[in-house]
């Protein structure tokens, strides 16, 4: 067994890994830091390979028993403690893995009242970050890719802190293509669009209401009991109280941003 | 006599803007009210009648025009579908 430590947005991260295969695709998309001597980990995962079957679908069962949670699917199973400090993830495959990490880590932050993990990519324009969200095929790799040279944090699952002194923006490691740039980077949150592919561009400001109504879509997972729902909407409340929501119909060229970054200006 | 609604307890309420939420924590499903919904949603705290409501919204608000009723029944009729309401026996 190896371990190593890393960061997933401010979280301190301690990893287990008997697999040599899964421990270097883990040290590659989870760079090693050393933890300073007097913080523990906020969270410690044990990884094994050889669980389940190849990929069939995104569906999660999520079942409670006393002292752990489990999330399953078809090609992993999350078993972790409740209070989501420690857990033991099993495998099929380097994809499954990637998945039941964002699964975990999503969670985690639902349940500590942190932020969301949210489907959606994320580029920094004029120092502050723009979401793209929307489901998949809606567009969020093209936004990223046509937002070329701004830095990117996230190009299909970013990390949004949400408290009351403001929202940010997180560097996110769960990458579909587009790899990070700025590992490091922190920027507040300025605006989120919810993408539509179109022959025109046209940025349409939602109520705050809409938002709150569309986006528990774009949250990755979360246990649906009462208490994990309750942080949700607490999260959520704040969210739409802090940044607008539009409605973004883009082309497929890099002129939408002259809507946003127009703005920009204008704030 | 009038069929009587009461609200559904286990619901979530969240203010944005001038919109109400209200969120089925169990379904995970929400209903945006305006604030004459929001008002109708306070009072189906207690059985209400299609005619009570009115009364109240009267008292409330200046303009409540003549279409009131089927604007209530409508609403409520509504407000069931989505699994918020209940009937109350007589």
């Amino acid at each position: 067994m190896e371990r190593f430590h890393t960061t997933i947005g401010e979280h301190a991260v301690q990893i287990d890994c008997a697999s040599p295969s899964l421990f270097s695709l883990l040290l590659n998309e989870y760079p090693a830091v050393e933890l300073p001597r007097a913080a523990g980990p906020d969270m410690r995962l044990t990884i094994e390979e050889g669980y389940g079957m190849p990929f069939v679908d995104y569906e999660v069962a999520v079942t409670s028993e006393p002292g752990k949670v489990l999330y399953r699917r078809a090609d992993y199973v999350i078993e972790t403690e409740p209070d989501y400090e420690r857990a033991r993830i099993r495998a099929y495959d380097p994809l499954a893995l990637k998945h039941a990490m964002m699964n975990y880590y999503s969670a985690y932050i639902v349940h500590h009242r942190w932020g969301l993990l949210l489907h959606a990519s994320c580029a920094v324009d004029g120092g502050k970050a723009h979401l793209f969200a929307g489901p998949s095929g809606a567009g969020k790799s093209t936004a990223a890719k046509l937002s070329y040279p701004r830095t990117l944090l996230s190009d299909e699952a970013a990390l949004v802190k949400i408290a009351a002194d403001g929202v940010a923006v997180w560097n996110s490691p769960f990458r579909s293509e587009l790899p990070t740039t700025h590992p490091r980077m922190i920027c507040p949150l300025a605006s989120i669009q919810l993408l539509v592919q179109s022959g025109h561009n046209l940025r349409i400001r939602h109520p705050a209401s809409t938002g709150f109504m569309k986006l528990p879509s774009y949250v990755f997972y979360w246990v649906h009991s009462p208490s994990e729902t309750a942080n949700i909407i607490s999260l959520l409340q704040l969210l739409m109280g802090r940044v607008p929501v539009y409605e973004l119909h883009f082309q497929n060229n890099s002129s939408f941003w002259e809507l946003i970054s127009s703005c920009n200006v204008a704030i | 006599m009038q069929r009587r609604y009461i609200r559904k307890m286990n619901f979530e309420t969240v203010r944005l803007d001038e919109d109400w939420i209200v969120i089925d924590t169990e379904r995970l499903m929400v209903t945006r009210l305006n604030d004459v919904g929001w008002r109708c949603w306070t009072l189906l705290g207690h059985p209400q009648t299609v005619d009570s409501l009115v009364q109240a919204l009267r008292r409330d608000y200046e303009e409540v025009g003549e279409a009131a009723e089927s604007d209530i029944e409508l609403f409520l009729g509504e407000l069931s579908q989505c699994g918020l309401l209940e009937h109350v026996g007589a």
